[in-house]
Protein backbone atom coordinates (compact mmCIF):
# COMPACT_ATOMS: atom_id res chain seq x y z
CA UNK A 1 0.00 0.00 0.00
CA UNK A 2 2.98 2.29 0.47
CA UNK A 3 4.10 1.43 -3.01
CA UNK A 4 4.34 4.14 -5.64
CA UNK A 5 1.86 3.25 -8.32
CA UNK A 6 2.34 3.88 -12.00
CA UNK A 7 6.10 4.34 -11.64
CA UNK A 8 7.93 6.06 -14.42
CA UNK A 9 9.51 3.91 -17.10
CA UNK A 10 13.03 3.05 -16.04
CA UNK A 11 12.16 2.78 -12.34
CA UNK A 12 13.03 -0.90 -12.45
CA UNK A 13 9.48 -2.25 -12.09
CA UNK A 14 8.76 -4.14 -15.31
CA UNK A 15 5.05 -3.45 -14.80
CA UNK A 16 5.52 0.33 -14.75
CA UNK A 17 4.63 0.91 -18.41
CA UNK A 18 1.50 -1.28 -18.06
CA UNK A 19 0.04 0.98 -15.37
CA UNK A 20 1.29 4.14 -17.04
CA UNK A 21 -0.52 3.20 -20.27
CA UNK A 22 -3.70 2.39 -18.34
CA UNK A 23 -3.60 5.86 -16.81
CA UNK A 24 -3.85 7.10 -20.43
CA UNK A 25 -6.75 4.71 -21.15
CA UNK A 26 -4.61 2.38 -23.23
CA UNK A 27 -4.14 -1.35 -22.71
CA UNK A 28 -0.53 -2.13 -23.55
CA UNK A 29 1.08 -5.50 -23.00
CA UNK A 30 4.75 -6.37 -22.82
CA UNK A 31 6.11 -8.10 -25.91
CA UNK A 32 9.41 -9.80 -26.66
CA UNK A 33 11.46 -8.29 -29.47
CA UNK A 34 13.22 -11.60 -29.96
CA UNK A 35 10.40 -14.13 -30.33
CA UNK A 36 7.35 -11.81 -30.49
CA UNK A 37 5.69 -13.53 -27.52
CA UNK A 38 3.27 -11.44 -25.47
CA UNK A 39 4.19 -11.49 -21.77
CA UNK A 40 1.95 -10.77 -18.78
CA UNK A 41 2.49 -10.23 -15.88
CA UNK A 42 5.47 -8.21 -17.08
CA UNK A 43 8.95 -9.64 -16.59
CA UNK A 44 12.56 -8.52 -16.80
CA UNK A 45 13.28 -11.11 -19.48
CA UNK A 46 11.15 -13.18 -21.86
CA UNK A 47 10.16 -16.45 -20.14
CA UNK A 48 10.03 -18.13 -23.54
CA UNK A 49 13.38 -17.17 -25.11
CA UNK A 50 15.26 -15.24 -22.42
CA UNK A 51 15.52 -12.08 -24.50
CA UNK A 52 15.68 -8.93 -22.35
CA UNK A 53 14.62 -6.54 -25.11
CA UNK A 54 10.97 -6.16 -24.19
CA UNK A 55 8.59 -3.44 -25.42
CA UNK A 56 5.02 -2.51 -24.65
CA UNK A 57 2.51 -2.65 -27.50
CA UNK A 58 -1.17 -1.85 -27.70
CA UNK A 59 -3.55 -4.82 -27.83
CA UNK A 60 -7.16 -5.16 -28.93
CA UNK A 61 -8.56 -5.24 -25.41
CA UNK A 62 -10.83 -8.12 -26.39
CA UNK A 63 -10.84 -11.44 -24.60
CA UNK A 64 -12.83 -14.01 -22.69
CA UNK A 65 -13.14 -14.72 -18.98
CA UNK A 66 -10.88 -17.66 -18.10
CA UNK A 67 -11.91 -17.68 -14.46
CA UNK A 68 -13.32 -15.24 -11.93
CA UNK A 69 -14.66 -14.90 -8.44
CA UNK A 70 -17.40 -12.77 -6.96
CA UNK A 71 -16.16 -11.40 -3.68
CA UNK A 72 -18.69 -11.09 -0.89
CA UNK A 73 -16.31 -10.50 1.98
CA UNK A 74 -13.63 -7.92 1.23
CA UNK A 75 -10.37 -8.33 3.11
CA UNK A 76 -8.99 -5.18 1.50
CA UNK A 77 -10.54 -2.48 3.70
CA UNK A 78 -10.80 0.08 0.91
CA UNK A 79 -13.09 -2.31 -1.02
CA UNK A 80 -15.36 -3.18 1.89
CA UNK A 81 -18.19 -0.93 0.73
CA UNK A 82 -18.28 -2.42 -2.76
CA UNK A 83 -19.30 -6.03 -2.21
CA UNK A 84 -20.30 -8.00 -4.12
CA UNK A 85 -17.78 -7.38 -6.88
CA UNK A 86 -16.21 -9.59 -9.53
CA UNK A 87 -12.62 -9.99 -10.66
CA UNK A 88 -10.79 -12.56 -12.66
CA UNK A 89 -8.36 -13.54 -15.37
CA UNK A 90 -9.17 -12.46 -18.91
CA UNK A 91 -7.53 -14.34 -21.76
CA UNK A 92 -6.72 -11.83 -24.48
CA UNK A 93 -7.32 -12.75 -28.10
CA UNK A 94 -3.72 -11.92 -29.11
CA UNK A 95 -2.25 -15.16 -27.79
CA UNK A 96 -3.47 -18.39 -26.18
CA UNK A 97 -2.92 -18.26 -22.43
CA UNK A 98 -2.16 -14.51 -22.38
CA UNK A 99 -4.08 -13.42 -19.27
CA UNK A 100 -4.75 -10.04 -17.73
CA UNK A 101 -6.11 -9.71 -14.21
CA UNK A 102 -8.86 -7.15 -13.69
CA UNK A 103 -12.31 -6.57 -12.31
CA UNK A 104 -15.41 -7.31 -14.36
CA UNK A 105 -17.76 -4.34 -14.48
CA UNK A 106 -21.01 -3.50 -16.21
CA UNK A 107 -22.52 -6.90 -15.52
CA UNK A 108 -24.65 -8.40 -12.78
CA UNK A 109 -22.08 -10.50 -10.84
CA UNK A 110 -24.53 -13.39 -10.95
CA UNK A 111 -24.55 -13.33 -14.77
CA UNK A 112 -20.79 -13.63 -15.20
CA UNK A 113 -19.60 -16.90 -16.71
CA UNK A 114 -16.35 -18.54 -17.68
CA UNK A 115 -15.98 -18.07 -21.44
CA UNK A 116 -17.92 -14.79 -21.49
CA UNK A 117 -16.57 -12.38 -24.17
CA UNK A 118 -15.35 -9.13 -22.63
CA UNK A 119 -13.56 -5.96 -23.67
CA UNK A 120 -11.37 -3.50 -21.84
CA UNK A 121 -12.60 -0.30 -20.28
CA UNK A 122 -10.92 1.86 -17.67
CA UNK A 123 -12.15 2.62 -14.20
CA UNK A 124 -10.96 4.78 -11.33
CA UNK A 125 -9.85 2.64 -8.38
CA UNK A 126 -9.10 4.32 -5.05
CA UNK A 127 -5.52 5.52 -4.82
CA UNK A 128 -4.55 3.60 -7.94
CA UNK A 129 -6.21 5.95 -10.40
CA UNK A 130 -7.29 4.61 -13.79
CA UNK A 131 -6.79 0.87 -14.17
CA UNK A 132 -7.91 -1.63 -16.80
CA UNK A 133 -11.31 -3.24 -16.21
CA UNK A 134 -13.36 -5.52 -18.43
CA UNK A 135 -17.04 -5.42 -19.37
CA UNK A 136 -19.21 -7.80 -21.35
CA UNK A 137 -18.67 -7.39 -25.07
CA UNK A 138 -21.62 -6.51 -27.21
CA UNK A 139 -22.11 -9.18 -29.83
CA UNK A 140 -22.84 -8.49 -33.51
CA UNK A 141 -26.46 -9.49 -33.03
CA UNK A 142 -26.87 -6.89 -30.31
CA UNK A 143 -25.15 -4.27 -32.44
CA UNK A 144 -27.53 -5.04 -35.29
CA UNK A 145 -30.56 -4.61 -33.08
CA UNK A 146 -29.17 -1.35 -31.73
CA UNK A 147 -28.61 -0.13 -35.28
CA UNK A 148 -32.21 -1.00 -36.05
CA UNK A 149 -33.36 1.05 -33.10
CA UNK A 150 -31.27 4.03 -34.15
CA UNK A 151 -32.32 3.74 -37.78
CA UNK A 152 -35.96 3.37 -36.78
CA UNK B 1 9.04 -51.33 -9.45
CA UNK B 2 11.44 -49.82 -11.85
CA UNK B 3 13.10 -46.51 -11.25
CA UNK B 4 15.13 -45.00 -8.50
CA UNK B 5 16.60 -46.71 -5.51
CA UNK B 6 14.98 -46.15 -2.17
CA UNK B 7 16.09 -42.74 -0.81
CA UNK B 8 18.82 -43.03 1.81
CA UNK B 9 16.84 -41.34 4.61
CA UNK B 10 13.83 -43.64 4.34
CA UNK B 11 13.22 -45.65 7.49
CA UNK B 12 16.23 -44.20 9.29
CA UNK B 13 14.26 -41.71 11.40
CA UNK B 14 11.01 -41.90 13.33
CA UNK B 15 8.56 -39.70 15.16
CA UNK B 16 8.78 -40.38 18.88
CA UNK B 17 6.59 -37.65 20.32
CA UNK B 18 3.80 -35.22 19.50
CA UNK B 19 2.51 -32.23 21.41
CA UNK B 20 -0.14 -29.55 21.15
CA UNK B 21 -1.23 -26.42 22.90
CA UNK B 22 -4.88 -25.64 23.37
CA UNK B 23 -6.53 -24.50 20.12
CA UNK B 24 -8.29 -21.15 20.41
CA UNK B 25 -9.32 -18.03 18.56
CA UNK B 26 -7.62 -15.75 21.07
CA UNK B 27 -4.80 -17.37 22.99
CA UNK B 28 -3.85 -14.22 24.91
CA UNK B 29 -0.28 -15.55 24.83
CA UNK B 30 2.83 -14.90 22.80
CA UNK B 31 3.76 -17.14 19.90
CA UNK B 32 6.94 -18.01 21.80
CA UNK B 33 4.83 -19.23 24.70
CA UNK B 34 2.75 -21.40 22.35
CA UNK B 35 5.88 -22.78 20.66
CA UNK B 36 7.62 -23.67 23.91
CA UNK B 37 4.50 -25.30 25.31
CA UNK B 38 3.96 -27.61 22.36
CA UNK B 39 7.69 -28.41 22.16
CA UNK B 40 7.81 -29.31 25.86
CA UNK B 41 4.70 -31.45 25.44
CA UNK B 42 6.16 -33.34 22.47
CA UNK B 43 9.49 -33.98 24.21
CA UNK B 44 7.70 -35.20 27.34
CA UNK B 45 5.44 -37.37 25.20
CA UNK B 46 8.54 -39.00 23.73
CA UNK B 47 9.90 -39.65 27.21
CA UNK B 48 12.92 -37.50 26.49
CA UNK B 49 14.37 -34.45 28.23
CA UNK B 50 14.88 -31.00 26.74
CA UNK B 51 18.60 -31.62 27.23
CA UNK B 52 18.33 -34.40 24.64
CA UNK B 53 17.17 -31.95 21.97
CA UNK B 54 19.95 -30.84 19.65
CA UNK B 55 18.00 -29.80 16.57
CA UNK B 56 14.96 -27.75 15.71
CA UNK B 57 13.01 -27.01 12.52
CA UNK B 58 10.04 -24.76 11.91
CA UNK B 59 8.30 -23.01 9.02
CA UNK B 60 6.43 -19.77 8.88
CA UNK B 61 5.42 -16.86 6.68
CA UNK B 62 6.42 -13.94 8.85
CA UNK B 63 3.94 -14.89 11.55
CA UNK B 64 5.99 -16.88 14.04
CA UNK B 65 9.20 -16.88 16.05
CA UNK B 66 12.58 -18.28 15.08
CA UNK B 67 13.84 -21.64 16.27
CA UNK B 68 16.65 -19.76 17.99
CA UNK B 69 14.18 -17.79 20.10
CA UNK B 70 12.28 -20.93 21.00
CA UNK B 71 15.44 -22.84 21.90
CA UNK B 72 16.54 -19.97 24.11
CA UNK B 73 13.15 -19.84 25.82
CA UNK B 74 13.42 -23.59 26.46
CA UNK B 75 16.89 -23.20 27.95
CA UNK B 76 18.54 -25.14 25.12
CA UNK B 77 21.79 -23.24 24.78
CA UNK B 78 23.64 -25.25 22.19
CA UNK B 79 22.09 -26.80 19.14
CA UNK B 80 23.31 -28.66 16.13
CA UNK B 81 21.03 -28.74 13.09
CA UNK B 82 18.41 -26.00 13.23
CA UNK B 83 16.63 -24.14 10.49
CA UNK B 84 13.79 -21.70 9.91
CA UNK B 85 12.05 -22.63 6.67
CA UNK B 86 10.21 -19.95 4.76
CA UNK B 87 6.85 -21.14 3.59
CA UNK B 88 3.39 -22.17 4.52
CA UNK B 89 1.40 -25.31 3.94
CA UNK B 90 3.78 -26.67 1.34
CA UNK B 91 6.20 -27.43 4.19
CA UNK B 92 3.77 -29.36 6.38
CA UNK B 93 4.79 -32.77 5.02
CA UNK B 94 8.29 -32.27 3.66
CA UNK B 95 9.60 -30.78 6.90
CA UNK B 96 9.52 -34.32 8.32
CA UNK B 97 11.76 -35.46 5.48
CA UNK B 98 14.07 -32.53 6.21
CA UNK B 99 14.29 -33.76 9.79
CA UNK B 100 14.77 -37.36 8.70
CA UNK B 101 17.58 -36.39 6.33
CA UNK B 102 19.37 -34.52 9.12
CA UNK B 103 18.99 -37.50 11.45
CA UNK B 104 20.11 -39.98 8.79
CA UNK B 105 23.13 -37.84 8.02
CA UNK B 106 24.12 -37.68 11.67
CA UNK B 107 23.67 -33.92 11.84
CA UNK B 108 21.48 -34.11 14.93
CA UNK B 109 20.08 -36.78 17.26
CA UNK B 110 16.78 -35.34 18.47
CA UNK B 111 14.98 -32.72 16.39
CA UNK B 112 11.87 -30.81 17.44
CA UNK B 113 9.68 -29.84 14.48
CA UNK B 114 7.06 -27.24 15.32
CA UNK B 115 4.62 -24.69 13.92
CA UNK B 116 3.16 -22.07 16.23
CA UNK B 117 1.12 -18.99 15.45
CA UNK B 118 -1.59 -16.67 16.69
CA UNK B 119 -3.28 -17.24 13.37
CA UNK B 120 -6.65 -15.85 14.45
CA UNK B 121 -5.90 -13.15 17.00
CA UNK B 122 -2.56 -12.10 15.54
CA UNK B 123 -1.36 -12.04 11.96
CA UNK B 124 -3.99 -13.83 9.89
CA UNK B 125 -2.86 -15.94 6.96
CA UNK B 126 -6.22 -15.34 5.29
CA UNK B 127 -5.50 -11.64 4.89
CA UNK B 128 -1.87 -11.85 3.89
CA UNK B 129 -0.48 -10.85 0.53
CA UNK B 130 -0.03 -13.54 -2.05
CA UNK B 131 2.33 -13.43 -5.02
CA UNK B 132 1.87 -10.63 -7.57
CA UNK B 133 -0.27 -8.69 -5.08
CA UNK B 134 0.44 -5.49 -7.00
CA UNK B 135 -1.88 -6.76 -9.72
CA UNK B 136 -4.67 -7.92 -7.43
CA UNK B 137 -4.97 -5.27 -4.75
CA UNK B 138 -6.21 -2.44 -6.99
CA UNK B 139 -9.25 -4.63 -7.65
CA UNK B 140 -9.95 -5.37 -4.00
CA UNK B 141 -8.53 -8.88 -4.19
CA UNK B 142 -6.41 -9.85 -1.19
CA UNK B 143 -5.41 -13.09 0.48
CA UNK B 144 -5.28 -16.74 -0.45
CA UNK B 145 -9.01 -17.50 -0.15
CA UNK B 146 -9.90 -15.02 -2.88
CA UNK B 147 -7.10 -16.22 -5.13
CA UNK B 148 -7.82 -19.91 -4.66
CA UNK B 149 -11.52 -19.20 -5.18
CA UNK B 150 -10.69 -18.39 -8.80
CA UNK B 151 -8.88 -21.69 -9.21
CA UNK B 152 -11.83 -23.43 -7.55
CA UNK B 153 -14.29 -21.78 -9.94
CA UNK B 154 -12.38 -23.13 -12.91
CA UNK B 155 -12.03 -26.54 -11.26
CA UNK B 156 -15.79 -26.85 -10.82
CA UNK B 157 -16.35 -25.60 -14.38
CA UNK B 158 -13.92 -28.09 -15.91
CA UNK B 159 -14.97 -31.13 -13.88
CA UNK B 160 -18.70 -30.47 -13.69
CA UNK B 161 -18.67 -30.72 -9.91
CA UNK B 162 -20.92 -28.57 -7.76
CA UNK B 163 -21.38 -26.81 -4.44
CA UNK B 164 -22.72 -30.09 -3.07
CA UNK B 165 -19.39 -31.73 -3.88
CA UNK B 166 -17.51 -29.03 -1.98
CA UNK B 167 -20.01 -29.30 0.85
CA UNK B 168 -19.37 -32.99 1.22
CA UNK B 169 -15.83 -32.24 2.39
CA UNK B 170 -16.97 -29.63 4.91
CA UNK B 171 -19.63 -31.98 6.27
CA UNK B 172 -17.20 -34.92 6.57
CA UNK B 173 -14.52 -32.89 8.33
CA UNK B 174 -17.10 -31.55 10.76
CA UNK B 175 -18.38 -35.03 11.47
CA UNK B 176 -14.83 -36.02 12.40
CA UNK B 177 -14.37 -32.93 14.58
CA UNK B 178 -17.43 -33.71 16.66
CA UNK B 179 -15.42 -36.57 18.20
CA UNK B 180 -12.36 -34.39 18.87
CA UNK B 181 -12.40 -32.25 22.03
CA UNK B 182 -9.53 -30.12 20.69
CA UNK B 183 -11.44 -29.03 17.57
CA UNK B 184 -12.71 -25.45 17.30
CA UNK B 185 -15.71 -26.17 15.05
CA UNK B 186 -17.69 -29.01 16.64
CA UNK B 187 -21.31 -28.13 15.95
CA UNK B 188 -22.74 -30.87 13.73
CA UNK B 189 -23.09 -29.72 10.13
CA UNK B 190 -25.50 -30.89 7.43
CA UNK B 191 -25.24 -30.26 3.70
CA UNK B 192 -28.09 -27.74 3.93
CA UNK B 193 -26.24 -26.03 6.77
CA UNK B 194 -23.20 -25.83 4.55
CA UNK B 195 -25.22 -24.39 1.67
CA UNK B 196 -26.58 -21.71 4.00
CA UNK B 197 -23.05 -20.58 4.85
CA UNK B 198 -22.31 -17.15 3.33
CA UNK B 199 -19.88 -16.75 0.46
CA UNK B 200 -16.42 -15.35 1.03
CA UNK B 201 -15.45 -15.41 -2.63
CA UNK B 202 -17.52 -17.56 -4.99
CA UNK B 203 -17.58 -20.51 -5.14
CA UNK B 204 -16.01 -20.62 -1.65
CA UNK B 205 -18.21 -20.14 1.37
CA UNK B 206 -17.03 -19.50 4.91
CA UNK B 207 -17.27 -23.24 5.53
CA UNK B 208 -15.09 -24.02 2.51
CA UNK B 209 -12.23 -22.23 4.24
CA UNK B 210 -10.16 -23.47 7.14
CA UNK B 211 -10.57 -22.20 10.68
CA UNK B 212 -7.81 -19.72 11.49
CA UNK B 213 -6.41 -20.66 14.88
CA UNK B 214 -4.08 -19.66 17.70
CA UNK B 215 -2.08 -22.77 18.59
CA UNK B 216 1.16 -24.67 18.36
CA UNK B 217 1.94 -28.27 17.35
CA UNK B 218 5.25 -30.11 17.64
CA UNK B 219 6.77 -33.47 16.77
CA UNK B 220 9.97 -35.07 18.02
CA UNK B 221 12.07 -36.84 15.39
CA UNK B 222 14.96 -39.10 16.28
CA UNK B 223 16.70 -42.14 14.85
CA UNK B 224 14.53 -45.17 14.24
CA UNK B 225 16.64 -47.22 16.65
CA UNK B 226 16.37 -44.67 19.45
CA UNK B 227 12.65 -44.18 18.87
CA UNK B 228 12.09 -47.92 19.15
CA UNK B 229 13.10 -47.83 22.80
CA UNK B 230 10.87 -44.93 23.84
CA UNK B 231 7.40 -44.65 25.32
CA UNK B 232 5.17 -44.92 22.28
CA UNK B 233 5.20 -47.07 19.16
CA UNK B 234 7.70 -45.44 16.80
CA UNK B 235 6.28 -43.91 13.61
CA UNK B 236 8.85 -44.23 10.85
CA UNK B 237 9.33 -41.45 8.31
CA UNK B 238 9.17 -42.96 4.86
CA UNK B 239 9.57 -41.58 1.37
CA UNK B 240 8.71 -37.96 0.73
CA UNK B 241 8.25 -35.78 -2.30
CA UNK B 242 8.34 -32.05 -2.68
CA UNK B 243 7.52 -30.58 -6.07
CA UNK B 244 5.99 -27.70 -7.94
CA UNK B 245 4.82 -26.73 -11.39
CA UNK B 246 2.52 -24.40 -13.28
CA UNK B 247 -0.90 -24.02 -11.72
CA UNK B 248 -2.94 -22.26 -9.10
CA UNK B 249 0.05 -20.51 -7.55
CA UNK B 250 0.67 -18.46 -10.69
CA UNK B 251 -2.56 -18.24 -12.66
CA UNK B 252 -1.19 -15.52 -14.94
CA UNK B 253 0.85 -18.15 -16.74
CA UNK B 254 -0.54 -21.59 -15.94
CA UNK B 255 -1.83 -23.83 -18.68
CA UNK B 256 -4.34 -25.29 -16.23
CA UNK B 257 -5.59 -22.72 -13.72
CA UNK B 258 -6.48 -25.28 -11.08
CA UNK B 259 -3.40 -27.49 -11.23
CA UNK B 260 -2.15 -28.15 -7.69
CA UNK B 261 1.00 -29.54 -6.11
CA UNK B 262 -0.55 -32.99 -5.95
CA UNK B 263 -0.31 -33.35 -9.73
CA UNK B 264 3.47 -32.98 -9.46
CA UNK B 265 4.04 -34.68 -6.10
CA UNK B 266 1.95 -37.82 -6.62
CA UNK B 267 4.06 -39.58 -9.29
CA UNK B 268 7.23 -38.87 -7.34
CA UNK B 269 5.76 -40.12 -4.08
CA UNK B 270 4.43 -43.35 -5.56
CA UNK B 271 7.68 -44.00 -7.36
CA UNK B 272 10.02 -43.31 -4.44
CA UNK B 273 7.88 -45.12 -1.88
CA UNK B 274 6.98 -48.08 -4.06
CA UNK B 275 3.47 -47.74 -2.65
CA UNK B 276 0.12 -47.30 -4.36
CA UNK B 277 -3.11 -45.65 -3.16
CA UNK B 278 -4.46 -49.02 -1.97
CA UNK B 279 -1.63 -49.25 0.58
CA UNK B 280 -2.65 -46.09 2.45
CA UNK B 281 -4.64 -46.80 5.62
CA UNK B 282 -5.14 -43.24 6.81
CA UNK B 283 -4.39 -39.83 5.33
CA UNK B 284 -3.64 -36.32 6.46
CA UNK B 285 -4.91 -34.33 3.49
CA UNK B 286 -4.16 -30.64 3.60
CA UNK B 287 -7.61 -29.04 3.67
CA UNK B 288 -7.15 -25.30 3.69
CA UNK B 289 -10.13 -25.29 1.30
CA UNK B 290 -12.66 -28.00 0.54
CA UNK B 291 -11.90 -28.20 -3.17
CA UNK B 292 -8.21 -28.91 -2.70
CA UNK B 293 -9.16 -32.16 -0.94
CA UNK B 294 -11.13 -33.27 -4.01
CA UNK B 295 -8.27 -32.37 -6.30
CA UNK B 296 -5.74 -34.27 -4.18
CA UNK B 297 -7.90 -37.38 -4.15
CA UNK B 298 -8.01 -37.27 -7.94
CA UNK B 299 -4.31 -36.47 -8.42
CA UNK B 300 -3.06 -39.12 -6.00
CA UNK B 301 -5.27 -41.68 -7.70
CA UNK B 302 -7.72 -42.44 -4.91
CA UNK B 303 -10.51 -41.81 -7.44
CA UNK B 304 -10.94 -40.89 -11.07
CA UNK B 305 -10.42 -37.29 -12.23
CA UNK B 306 -13.54 -35.26 -11.49
CA UNK B 307 -14.88 -37.90 -9.10
CA UNK B 308 -13.54 -36.44 -5.85
CA UNK B 309 -16.91 -35.10 -4.78
CA UNK B 310 -18.66 -38.42 -5.31
CA UNK B 311 -15.88 -40.20 -3.43
CA UNK B 312 -16.24 -37.95 -0.40
CA UNK B 313 -20.05 -37.87 -0.43
CA UNK B 314 -19.99 -41.65 -0.59
CA UNK B 315 -18.14 -41.74 2.73
CA UNK B 316 -14.68 -42.39 1.32
CA UNK B 317 -12.97 -40.18 3.92
CA UNK B 318 -14.97 -41.58 6.84
CA UNK B 319 -13.42 -43.53 9.69
CA UNK B 320 -14.37 -46.79 8.01
CA UNK B 321 -14.19 -45.48 4.44
CA UNK B 322 -11.64 -46.51 1.84
CA UNK B 323 -9.36 -43.58 2.74
CA UNK B 324 -10.03 -42.36 6.28
CA UNK B 325 -8.65 -38.83 6.42
CA UNK B 326 -8.21 -36.01 8.91
CA UNK B 327 -9.91 -37.77 11.78
CA UNK B 328 -9.15 -34.68 13.87
CA UNK B 329 -11.58 -32.68 11.74
CA UNK B 330 -8.85 -31.26 9.57
CA UNK B 331 -7.88 -27.66 9.08
CA UNK B 332 -11.51 -26.96 8.24
CA UNK B 333 -12.86 -27.95 11.65
CA UNK B 334 -10.11 -28.81 14.14
CA UNK B 335 -8.14 -25.71 13.30
CA UNK B 336 -5.43 -24.34 11.11
CA UNK B 337 -1.94 -24.90 12.46
CA UNK B 338 -0.69 -24.68 8.92
CA UNK B 339 -1.16 -28.38 8.32
CA UNK B 340 1.02 -29.73 11.10
CA UNK B 341 -2.00 -30.60 13.27
CA UNK B 342 -3.22 -32.99 10.55
CA UNK B 343 0.21 -34.66 10.61
CA UNK B 344 0.06 -34.98 14.41
CA UNK B 345 -3.32 -36.72 14.09
CA UNK B 346 -1.86 -39.18 11.58
CA UNK B 347 0.86 -40.03 14.11
CA UNK B 348 -1.70 -40.65 16.84
CA UNK B 349 -3.67 -42.85 14.45
CA UNK B 350 -0.61 -44.90 13.54
CA UNK B 351 0.16 -45.40 17.23
CA UNK B 352 -3.37 -46.69 17.72
CA UNK B 353 -4.03 -44.08 20.40
CA UNK B 354 -6.89 -42.13 18.84
CA UNK B 355 -9.65 -43.51 21.02
CA UNK B 356 -13.11 -42.88 19.57
CA UNK B 357 -11.50 -41.55 16.40
CA UNK B 358 -9.25 -44.55 15.84
CA UNK B 359 -9.10 -46.01 12.34
CA UNK B 360 -8.90 -49.80 12.66
CA UNK B 361 -5.51 -51.30 11.78
CA UNK B 362 -3.91 -48.06 10.63
CA UNK B 363 -0.30 -48.81 9.82
CA UNK B 364 0.57 -46.64 6.79
CA UNK B 365 -0.28 -42.95 6.42
CA UNK B 366 0.13 -40.37 3.69
CA UNK B 367 0.43 -36.73 4.75
CA UNK B 368 0.26 -33.82 2.34
CA UNK B 369 1.26 -30.17 2.38
CA UNK B 370 -0.51 -27.73 0.03
CA UNK B 371 0.86 -24.41 -1.12
CA UNK B 372 -1.05 -24.02 -4.36
CA UNK B 373 0.88 -25.68 -7.14
CA UNK B 374 3.87 -26.18 -4.84
CA UNK B 375 3.68 -28.71 -2.06
CA UNK B 376 4.80 -31.95 -0.54
CA UNK B 377 3.81 -35.35 0.76
CA UNK B 378 5.35 -37.90 3.09
CA UNK B 379 4.66 -41.50 4.01
CA UNK B 380 4.57 -42.44 7.71
CA UNK B 381 4.41 -46.00 8.96
CA UNK B 382 3.92 -47.69 12.31
CA UNK B 383 6.91 -49.86 13.05
CA UNK B 384 6.59 -53.34 14.46
CA UNK B 385 6.64 -53.32 18.25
Amino acid sequence: MSRDWQPAAGSGDPAGPYWAAAAQRRLEIQRCSGCAAWIHFPEDACPRCGCADLRFEAVSGRGVIDTYTVIHRAFAPEAAGEVPYAAGFIELEEQAGLRVFADVVGADPGAIRIGMPVEVTFTERHQWGLVPSFRPRTGWADLDSKCDEVMG
Amino acid sequence: MTGRARPAYVGRAAIAGVGWTEFSRASGRSVTALATECARAAVADAGLALSDVDGMLSYSIGDSVSVGQVARALGIETMRWHQDLSGGGSQAASILADAAMAIAAGLADVIVVFRALNGRSGKRVGRSDVGSADFYRPYGVLGPAQMFAMAAQRYLHDTGQTAEDLGGVAVQMRAHAVANPRALRRTPLSLSGYLASPFVAEPLRVLDCCQETDAGCALVVTSASRAAGLRHPAVAIGAAARASGPGASAMDRAGCLHALFSQYVAPQLWQSSGLRPRHIDVAALYDAYTWVVLKQLEDFGFCEPGAGGAFVRGGGLGRTGSLPANLNGGLLSEGYVHGLNNVCEAVVQLRGEAGDRQVPDASVAMCTGFGGSVGSAVILARTAA
